[in-house]
């Protein structure tokens, strides 16, 4: 079966004052629909040029260069028209955000901005339009949605926000939702509610999800296939349960090992990774993680490693994987 | 050892921060302009051919030639003389209005905008005052103090000042819930040192913004209030009363109002560019 | 770690008044609603909870950046409510603070080293070049370069920025540093170097931290005892990792529950919280949490529960803690170790 979502080769350029730099170079990755796909990566790393690449969302006038494929169900979404691509936004793929309180107008009630989704894409009656929007508040575990429905979004608290976002993204059932970061601004017990809808809707919509985040924790919970990015390049990529148990690139390793867990020991000195993420512009010409890396030698600075299938679809960027085996 | 990579370290930064402002080229532009007009207004018994009050009825309304550079008025004196001795009052009269105004209003809006109780009666005050245009004050002020050149900045100071303290109050009120302010606070800081040491020079691009406006601005309302008769009193020369000089001449003379005229908008746009300018260098990241 | 109080809250609330008003009354938010807890010598003590729960309000407060509207605070043993000017000033050297946004707790237009120096000035420590001499120990304690000195804020990234704060806590030697959510902005990878700065700084200084966060893995990290908090008040508080293995109040157990492991193999089985925290304004009767507990009766909802020591220094604020931590004692998930970073 043909993925849902093939990216192949995306690169991004963007001009700035020094130049062009590439937030986004050589990224390739497939979703298949009904699966949970994470995109990881700290600040900086390009998992949401990447998202908004696919998208075709980005500042134009500040892109330079954009290459690569991004087919959606037999469509490359990087070649299509303009027209075109309005068409697809919101009713093939759609999107939620970190911040839901700026991502809806305040000014309009919620059962109105879900309306509208559908008015641009389905030619509904105002009737049915109404009663299909409260059906994706209840959906999303809104209490008393034919109430809500004409609430404006200040007067929700921050996860019905979110849960009304992704009602509105979900309206036109689209094949495949990004969502970025969505539960980064909330509280530790609604992201664990907001999670468990987004799977369940994940499930009876069979869509696929292109989950971005640097919450390990939420992708491992819920994820079944990871990328880890590292400054706009996959350094790795697996079944989530190989990345986290077996990671191979020393990037994931220290990741993983950096976050406190139930068997550090108190006092004990946590593992770190060296240094922090360099600018885009100064990274060098070999592996872009050589700097902070602890098995880097002379060599990886100068070569630019490749991108290695470890067999069972793990594939790692790295020299020196026959070190980090186990 | 410690000393010598101190020393380095702080000239290795003025260097970047000279660099930063050099790199400013509307900044630069500005500066050059207004350095240029300065030395022109400072310079003036040098440079003016005569002096600003001699008059020569024999030589009344002669067009520019190379004896009178900017021609000659109805009096018969030498407009380029009158054009640069105008230029040094008017620079004084803006340039001390534009002080005045700022340091006053800066004062008034970091207090108002630090403590309640001053924000209510100070603030009414200001709002007050800004009701009327601030030519209509300055006259005003000036008709019931009496024309004088100090009496015109003291009366432009009361128009302007209410703008400044608001620029300053506004930004204070951002810039004292920023983390930085408790951190100091936590630290022992009392009040003077929190407002002044802290708040004031985060708040100066605004306020500097806002002073080159008023220096520019104060320039423009002085000539207006000479054309009124409540500016700089005759026979001082402000670029006001020059231009006044000129109207009842300009279709017979037409270099009387233009070139004084060009060189007051010369004054402004030097400004103008300069306080954008320096608006853009004071800001550390350089952006 | 020794037995030597230095921080102690007695009872502290914090009242905040809103403007709408409600049955004619102005409404009430009680963000700090009657706290007590002790911070030991070199010892950290973390207060966590969700997002509204008051644990900054109560950090500002101890701290005596916010005067609380009821209660008492001592230092050392003594009343420091009163404090005022000189003495409010000498307390202050005592006491630090770490913040949150690494971005805008550094004063833009001051270059770092005048920034790290200021707190000796304030409390006229030293003369200029001592102080220059100190700012640059300190600088290098928290692992910046002395040539960074005269660098301003923007030059930095956001760990840096958190350490040049560190170092600003530091200088004036406090006995006590409160860390308001210090690495809650920081990378993930960036976030452990940070707490081990703030790991060693304690063992070689012998400073006190109360530790406020909302991140349960780095509280279990970091903290020797950890007070829960819901709503304006301390539903739990115990050591460490009695919390994380026997949590007594359910609310504890449910927060424990929703934080998700960085390993598949370990995919929680949660303690379903309903719904949100209420509105501050508009708390619910009696206990704070009943509404979206599992196990509330008709009690919960008339009466507020004493806080009760189920155990040795194991307080918890419900009317059914014994019966509960019974419960607890034979399955919680967290108690297995964890898969994460083996081979």
């Amino acid at each position: 079966m043909a993925p849902l979502l093939r990216v192949d080769g995306l690169r991004t350029e963007f001009r700035t004052l020094r130049g062009s730099v590439t937030a986004v170079d050589g990224v390739s990755f497939e979703v298949e629909a009904g699966q949970m796909f994470g995109l990881v990566g700290e600040s900086g790393c390009g998992k949401s040029v990447t998202s908004q690449s696919i998208m075709r969302l980005y500042d134009e006038k500040k892109l330079a260069r954009h290459s690569g494929k991004a087919i959606l169900d037999g469509e490359d979404l990087l070649s299509v028209s303009q027209k075109r691509m309005r068409q697809i936004r919101g009713r093939d793929i759609s999107m939620i955000f970190q911040d839901a309180l700026s991502s809806l107008n305040p000014v309009f009630t919620i059962g109105w901005q879900i309306q509208e989704a559908l008015k641009m894409h389905q030619k509904l009656g105002k009737r049915e339009s109404r009663e299909r929007a409260i059906e994706m508040l209840r959906l999303t575990g809104i209490p008393s949605p034919d109430k809500r429905v004409d609430c404006y979004p200040h007067e929700l608290s921050g996860g019905m926000r979110q849960r009304a976002m992704i009602a509105m993204a979900l309206v036109c059932t689209p094949k495949l939702l990004i969502a970025d970061e969505p539960t980064t601004a909330l509280d530790v017990t609604i992201q664990a509610q907001i999670m468990e809808m987004i799977v369940d809707l994940k499930d009876r919509l069979n869509m696929g999800v292109l989950l971005i985040t640097h919450d390990l924790g939420v992708v491992a919970q819920t994820c079944s296939r990871v990328v880890v990015m590292y400054l706009g390049q996959v350094v790795e990529e697996g079944d989530s349960c190989d990345i986290f148990d077996n990671p191979r690139h020393p990037y994931t390793i220290g990741l993983l090992r950096s976050v406190p867990s139930v068997s550090t020991k108190k006092g004990d000195p946590l593992p770190v990774i060296q240094g922090s993420v360099p600018p885009l512009d100064k990274a060098g010409a070999g592996c872009r993680f050589a700097d902070r890396c602890p098995l880097a030698d002379e060599g990886c600075k100068i070569e630019p490693p490749a991108l290695v299938d470890l067999g069972g679809g793990q594939k790692a960027r790295c020299r020196k994987l026959d070190l980090t085996g186990g | 050892m410690s000393e010598q990579v101190l020393k380095e370290a702080r000239r290795e930064q003025r260097k970047v921060m000279l660099g930063a402002i050099l790199g400013q080229r509307v900044a630069l532009a500005g500066f050059f302009i207004m350095v240029l007009i300065a030395l022109l207004a400072i310079l003036a018994p040098v440079l003016a051919p005569q002096g600003p009050y001699d008059i020569n009825p024999l030589d009344r309304l002669l067009p520019p030639s190379p004896k009178h550079w900017f021609g000659t008025d109805s009096l018969g004196r030498d407009l380029l003389a009158r054009t640069l001795y105008g230029l040094r009052i008017s620079l004084t009269v803006g340039g001390e209005t534009a002080l005045l105004s700022t340091v006053i209003g800066l004062a008034l809006g970091l207090l108002s905008g630090y403590f309640r109780a001053v924000d209510n009666v100070v603030m009414r005050i200001c709002e007050g005052m800004m009701a009327i245009p601030p030519m209509l004050l300055a006259i005003a002020l000036v008709a019931a103090l009496g024309s004088s050149s100090e009496n015109v900045v003291l009366s432009m100071c009361v128009a302007y000042m209410p703008m400044v303290a608001r620029v300053a109050r506004a930004s204070t009120l951002s810039v004292k819930e920023q983390t930085f302010i408790e951190a100091i606070k936590s630290s022992g800081a009392g009040w003077p040192r929190v407002l002044f040491g802290h708040i004031a020079p985060n708040i100066m691009s605004p306020v500097i913004v806002q002073a080159t406006y008023i220096f520019a601005s104060a320039i423009i309302i002085e000539a207006a209030m000479s054309f009124l008769g409540a500016g700089v009193p005759p026979p001082d020369p402000s670029l006001g009363n020059v231009l006044y000089d000129a109207k009842s001449v300009i279709f017979k003379a037409w270099w009387t109002t233009v070139l004084p005229g060009l060189v007051m908008v010369l004054t402004v746009l030097g400004l103008n560019i300069l306080g954008d300018g320096v608006r853009d260098a004071m800001d550390p990241s350089g952006k | 770690m020794g037995e030597k109080v230095v921080l102690e809250a007695l009872g502290v609330s914090k009242f905040f008044y809103a403007r709408t008003k409600k049955d004619g009354k102005r409404q009430v938010v009680k963000a700090v609603d009657n706290v007590s807890f002790k911070v030991r010598e070199n010892e950290t003590f973390s207060l966590v909870g969700e997002s509204g729960c008051g644990k900054s309000t109560t950090g500002r407060t101890v701290m005596r950046l916010l005067e609380p509207t009821e209660g008492k605070v001592l230092f050392m043993g003594e009343n420091i409510m009163d404090r005022k000017g000189a003495s409010l000033k000498q307390l202050r050297r005592q006491m630090q603070m770490i913040f949150q946004d690494p971005y805008s707790s550094l004063n833009p237009r001051k270059a770092i080293g005048r920034i790290i120096e200021e707190p000796l000035e304030i409390h006229h420590i030293g003369n200029a070049s001592e102080r220059r001499e100190m700012a640059i120990s300190a600088l290098k304690q928290v692992g910046l370069r002395e040539d960074q000195f005269y660098r301003y804020p923007h030059e930095f990234s956001g760990g840096q920025k958190q350490r040049i704060g560190i170092a600003r806590a530091l200088i004036l030697e406090p006995k006590i540093l409160v860390c308001d959510e210090p690495v809650s902005a920081l990378d993930v990878s960036i976030q452990s170097q940070v707490l081990n700065l703030l790991q060693e700084i304690k063992d070689s200084s012998g400073v006190s931290l109360l530790f406020i966060s909302h991140n349960m893995s780095v509280i279990r990290y970091i903290s020797d005892r950890v007070g829960v908090m819901y709503l304006g008040r301390i539903v739990e508080e115990c050591e460490t990792a009695r919390l994380f293995r026997r949590p007594g109040h359910p609310y504890t157990k449910a927060l424990l529950s929703a934080v998700p492991e960085p390993s598949p193999n370990l995919r929680t089985e949660r303690v379903e919280l309903q719904g949100e925290v209420p509105s501050p304004l508009d708390p619910p009767s009696g206990c704070a949490f009943h509404n979206r507990c599992a196990y509330a009766t008709p009690l919960c909802s008339a009466k507020i529960p004493e806080r009760q020591e189920v155990e040795t220094e194991h307080y918890v604020e419900c009317h059914y803690a014994k019966e509960l931590l019974r419960v607890s004692q034979q399955s919680h998930v967290l108690a297995q170790p964890a898969v994460m970073g083996r081979r």
